[in-house]
């Protein structure tokens, strides 16, 4: 993976009002820490962080930081990306200074690739149990993600960590960890045939009561119901006696 | 439809809707998710029927992950009735949505589909909503 270059500049302000301040200014407020060394807050050119997090490389590019005063050399991973959950605006990045020439613990995306013949026919679907595995390697032979092809997969296979080969690194996760598999669609089938038989009641959920409309109030409540209605009408039978 | 199968107390305050989702705010079972953009309740009926117009779409491929619940229940007071003597009787249950959060998840069909199947199934909902994809993908 190739390196992005991503410039940085000293941020000494800090708080909620200045971070709003910030990001108005079109930067984006971040931290950079690494084993060895200070954590130092930062900020971010914004519109250059997210053509890189775009377009070149996304999650899992390496970071070459560029800052004024500093010496040139430091690389750095993603290790968070906060967003704002309507507008999408990055709120504040979270960056890993990682050393050279020593490997490095990184969790990798799972790319699948291809269909099975499950799927073309309509048999099964390829069920994705982990969407990311975690490998060791050095920093520059780093893959942007594991591609996993499930082209000559059968109804029932499965996919391990232990089955993904990696160039250059190796798998950190459990052998064992279970990435997918292919199912059968019988419960598909059973879900759309009796939805179209009577849409609603036929669609409810197997622990739901039966019943259409509310459940029942528990017994307590009714009594408690019970329990106050009873002085009012006491007093409104009094009422007409008078 | 959607109900609790018990509840501590029948009925609920109305409450208000402030503010965006901290939380479910995420893709985080599947592949694609239709994400509010908008708040409000969604009714049980609104969400099954959601539901239903997505799983027709994906016919036998893919899975649907449900990321709200409706349990909150509404009230209501029986129609040509004079107010007061008491809150209405419980009518149906909604789940309270804020702006960002996350309402289904589907994964196993293309873009394509997931698309369309989502749109359909926005379709059924009282406020806009967008597709979102698995972020860092």
């Amino acid at each position: 993976m190739s390196l992005v270059n991503l410039n940085i500049h000293p941020r000494t302000t800090a708080g909620k009002n200045e971070n709003r301040r910030t990001r108005a200014a079109g930067r984006v407020p971040a931290v950079l820490y690494g084993k060895g060394r200070p954590t130092a807050s930062i900020e971010l050119e914004g519109h250059a962080f997210e053509v890189a997090l775009k377009h070149l490389g996304g999650r899992s590019a390496i970071f070459q930081l560029h800052q004024a005063g500093m010496e040139e050399g430091h690389i750095a991973l993603l290790r968070e990306v906060q967003r704002h959950p309507v507008s999408d605006m990055i709120l504040h990045v979270d960056l890993l200074e990682i050393p050279q020439g020593q490997p490095v613990v990184v969790a990798v995306h799972v790319h699948v690739s291809g269909s099975c013949a499950a799927s073309k026919t309509g048999d099964g679907s390829v069920v994705v149990n982990t969407n990311s595995v975690e490998i060791s390697c050095l920093p520059r032979s780093l893959p942007e993600f594991v591609e996993v092809d499930v082209t000559e997969l059968q109804l029932g296979d499965k996919i391990f960590a232990r089955d993904l080969k990696i160039e250059g690194g190796e798998i950190v996760s459990d052998p064992d960890l279970l990435i997918l598999s292919v199912k059968a669609a019988s419960l598909f089938v059973e879900e759309v045939a009796s939805a179209e038989a009577e849409p609603v009641e036929a669609a409810a959920p197997k622990g739901a009561p039966a019943q259409k409309g509310m459940p029942t109030p528990k017994a307590d409540d009714k009594k408690k119901a019970d329990d106050k209605k009873k002085p009012d009408d006491k007093k409104k039978s009094d009422d007409k006696k008078k | 439809m959607l109900m609790p199968k018990r509840t501590k107390y029948r009925k609920m305050f109305k409450g208000r809707i402030r503010g965006v989702a901290t939380r479910g705010a995420t893709v985080a079972f599947g592949d694609y998710g239709l994400q509010a953009l908008g708040s409000g309740w969604i009714t049980s009926r609104q969400l099954e029927a959601t539901r239903i117009a997505i799983t027709r779409h994906m016919k036998r491929a893919g899975q649907v992950w449900l990321r709200v619940y409706p349990d909150k229940p509404i009230t209501l007071k029986p129609a040509e009735t004079r107010m007061g003597k008491g809150k209405g009787a419980p009518e149906y249950w909604v789940a309270v949505v804020r702006p960002g959060r996350v309402l289904i998840e589907i994964n196993g069909v293309d873009l394509a589909v997931a698309k369309e199947a989502l749109a359909l199934g926005a379709a059924k909902l009282p406020f806009k909503t967008r597709v979102i994809s698995r972020a860092g993908e």
